[in-house]
């Protein structure tokens, strides 16, 4: 076995002599390993956002909204109209009936979103009011920058008090701290108890639970102020949202259905189509489920076209490693003389497509690195580059030199010497 | 094929007749009945026909013959290029006709070195690594075999070209390369074949001159010519003819190359 030295040596001579032919035949494999780190690079992304849209809206977590009759995208059937004309919308005490039917629920957190004014001092300030109970914040997980949630008595005692998210604390109290501090909704004073760390923004929009421009927007209130204060109806348990927390993930879809089962119920639902109801039940797993499949698709596209060009890239390889093969007799005959064997033969020429295909491997990475950002830059998809996926890459740009390298050069190797030496 | 009995194959001549120079009795190179036939479609083409033939350890033997009589085909098949259709061959002591190729390989790196009429110098190579190219297959590491070849350079007088490239070498020079290739192995003999045929005459003369400096060196040499002048520079030589050996003739006072090539006396 010569050693590796000179055969790096001999091989990098081999590809020296002819930059140009070498560096064509590259091309499939460069464009193979590039598409194998994109694709990578736009999974693990994916993996990523998912990661974080689970994380947004809970793993366990189901959530119920009630909609009305205008809402629910461009058309307003007659017949969505009629389904849901005579709705009374989702209350406290289907969320209390729920929790104590279906044992597979551990507990819920009810949003009720309202249109109210908020002020701090004489500024207006752009945000969501949201009323919730104390269950809220451990239900979605949620992290508190400073200060408290709300405690059983806030909700208990219906008080004014409020917990705001960053991005209104970082616009109304900039670096004062904002805890004892006061916010005017509605012309009545809340004092702000707490402020919620601020949420990632996921960057794939569509599927975002929370509008994007809102996000960390939000001033919570206690769910019992809201009912006192900002409805006509004060006796309502009317809620806009009801967040069902599970025992475990594996359980998310069998409750599910138990809840589906019960609203349909509970709001004659039965017979409508289920865009048509007056409810959706979603899990967080679902949407998510979303985003993986445009994404299923983009990686089934990429692979195919870097399984595509490894292949081709193999037998342009192949061809180059014919064609040095034929060209390089003499060369070999005289090998050959001086007593090469036929194994040291087939080993130099070999090395020799390893060698190319390694440097088109190397390539290959750096083009994927251009792949990615491209990616990223025109789909706005949150990308990550792997350094595990170049070690995929380069070892499948040695499998292709290997693959196709092995025919030329036992070609090569069972030359005959004389009959090598007699080529010009 | 000649219709005579057997050819007349060639016998050991006496040891007094060889050369004033004491010669040991032990054989280099013995062949019995070696044929060789080249398969071709529509059957085979005999170019040796039972050649019995042998080379004393430190003789310089001649292989005369007109073209197509198979002077290459012996020489190719003494150097475990060609493997022998039939007959016997014992090199150095050993029996190569049995031998599979990646013996015959060891054999070629260890036992032989090839002369060509075309030099068969690597191009991209620069000479050095020409000259040190049988030590790459003879597994020396690196720095020995780089070593070995400069010393084999200096010797035969190119110690100032370590670094150029084969292309930029007149062809006596070439040949010269050719020859310290053939040598650093320090094989047990040296084959060449019309290793003047590319070469002027006074080139030519040059090459014979290092041939007869190797010889009186001690190394054995067999050189195949088809030019009677340059076979006289030998202390033997084998005619052939048709594939058999017509004649063997002792070359009684075998010509001496005038020039001695510099440095070739280190070899003593
Ligand atoms: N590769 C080959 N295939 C077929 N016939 C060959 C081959 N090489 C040589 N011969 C034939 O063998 C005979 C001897 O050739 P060769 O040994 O080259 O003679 P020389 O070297 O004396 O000119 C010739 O008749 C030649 O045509
Ligand atoms: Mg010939």
């Amino acid at each position: 076995m010569i050693e590796w030295g000179n055969a790096v040596r001999i091989g990098l001579m081999g590809l020296a002599v002819h930059k140009f032919r070498a560096a064509l035949s590259m091309l499939g494999i460069i464009f193979g390993v590039a598409s194998v780190v994109a694709v990578i690079a736009v999974s693990e992304g994916a993996r990523g956002e998912v990661l974080k849209q689970l994380a947004a809206m809970g793993v366990n977590n189901i959530m119920v909204t009630g909609l009305d009759w205008r809402s629910g995208g461009s058309e307003t059937r007659d017949i969505k109209k009629k389904a849901r004309l005579g709705s009374n919308g989702l209350t406290l005490r289907e969320a209390e009936a729920a929790l104590a039917h279906c044992r597979l629920l551990v507990t819920y957190a009810p949003l009720r979103k309202v249109q109210a004014s908020i002020r701090s001092g004489e500024t207006p300030v752009s945000a969501d009011v949201v009323g919730t109970t104390p269950a809220f914040l451990g239900v979605m997980g949620y992290r508190l920058r400073e200060g408290r949630w709300f405690l059983p008595p806030d909700e208990k005692e219906a008080r004014r008090v409020c917990v705001i998210e960053d991005t209104i604390r970082q616009e109304c109290f900039k670096l004062e701290s904002p805890l004892g501090r006061t916010l005017v909704i509605d012309h009545e004073p809340y004092e702000v108890v707490g402020v919620l760390e601020s949420k990632e923004a996921s960057s794939d929009q569509k599927y975002e639970v929370i509008d994007i421009k809102q996000l960390n927007r939000r001033c919570y209130i206690p769910l019992a102020a809201t009912l006192a204060r900002m409805t006509q109806e004060p006796l309502s348990d009317q809620v806009s949202e009801i967040i069902f927390q599970c025992r475990s993930s594996r359980d998310v879809h069998a409750a599910a259905a138990v809840l589906n089962r019960c609203f349909d119920a509970w709001h004659n639902m039965e017979s409508w189509r289920p865009d048509d109801k007056d409810f959706k039940v979603r899990v967080a797993q679902d949407l998510v489920k979303q985003t993986e499949a445009s994404q299923r698709i983009f990686n089934y596209v990429m692979g195919c076209s870097a399984g595509i060009s490894l292949v081709v890239g193999g037998i342009g390889i192949m061809n180059i490693m014919l064609a040095n093969v034929t060209e390089r007799r003499r060369e070999i005959g005289i090998r050959r003389a001086v007593g090469a064997t036929q194994h040291d033969i087939l080993r130099q020429f070999l090395f020799e497509s390893l060698s190319i295909c390694l440097l088109g491997g190397l390539m290959g990475c750096l083009l994927g690195v251009g792949f990615t950002w491209l990616v990223q830059y025109w789909t706005q998809w949150q990308t990550v580059l792997a350094w595990w996926s170049m070690f995929v890459a380069l070892a499948v740009s040695l499998l292709d030199g290997v693959a196709f390298g092995t025919y030329p050069a036992w070609q090569a190797g069972k030359l005959d010497p004389i009959e090598a030496l007699r080529y010009e | 094929m000649s219709a005579t009995p057997a050819p007349d194959n060639e016998t050991l001549p006496p040891a007094a007749a060889a050369d004033a120079a004491p010669v040991r009795d032990d054989l280099v190179i013995a062949t019995q009945d070696l044929a060789k036939a080249y398969v071709m479609e529509g059957g085979g083409v005999p170019a040796l026909c039972g050649v019995s033939m042998h080379v004393r350890r430190g003789e310089f033997v001649s292989i005369m013959g007109q073209s197509g009589s198979g002077k290459s085909t012996l020489l190719h098949v003494l150097g475990c290029l060609h493997r022998a259709s039939g007959g016997s061959y014992r090199l150095d002591g050993i029996e190569v006709t049995d031998l599979n190729d990646d013996e015959l390989s060891v054999v070629r790196n260890q036992k032989i070195g090839f002369v060509f009429q075309k030099f068969n110098l690597l191009p991209h190579e620069d000479i050095v690594e020409n000259v040190a190219l049988p030590l790459v297959y003879a597994r020396q590491p690196r720095h020995e075999r780089l070593a070995a070849a400069k010393r084999m350079l200096q010797v035969i007088g190119l110690g100032d070209r370590l670094h150029h490239k084969p292309g930029e070498l007149s062809g006596g020079q070439s040949q010269r390369v050719a020859i310290a290739r053939a040598l650093v192995t320090e094989p047990a003999v040296i084959l060449a074949d019309e290793p003047t045929g590319n070469l002027d005459s006074v080139t030519g003369l040059e090459i014979m001159a290092l041939f007869q400096a190797l010889h009186r060196a001690g190394r054995t040499i067999v050189q195949v010519t088809h030019d009677r002048e340059k076979a006289e520079y030998g202390q033997r030589i084998i005619h052939l003819k048709d594939g058999l050996i017509s004649e063997v003739e002792v070359v009684v006072s075998p010509r001496r190359a005038e020039q001695v090539v510099s440095g070739v006396e280190v070899l003593a």
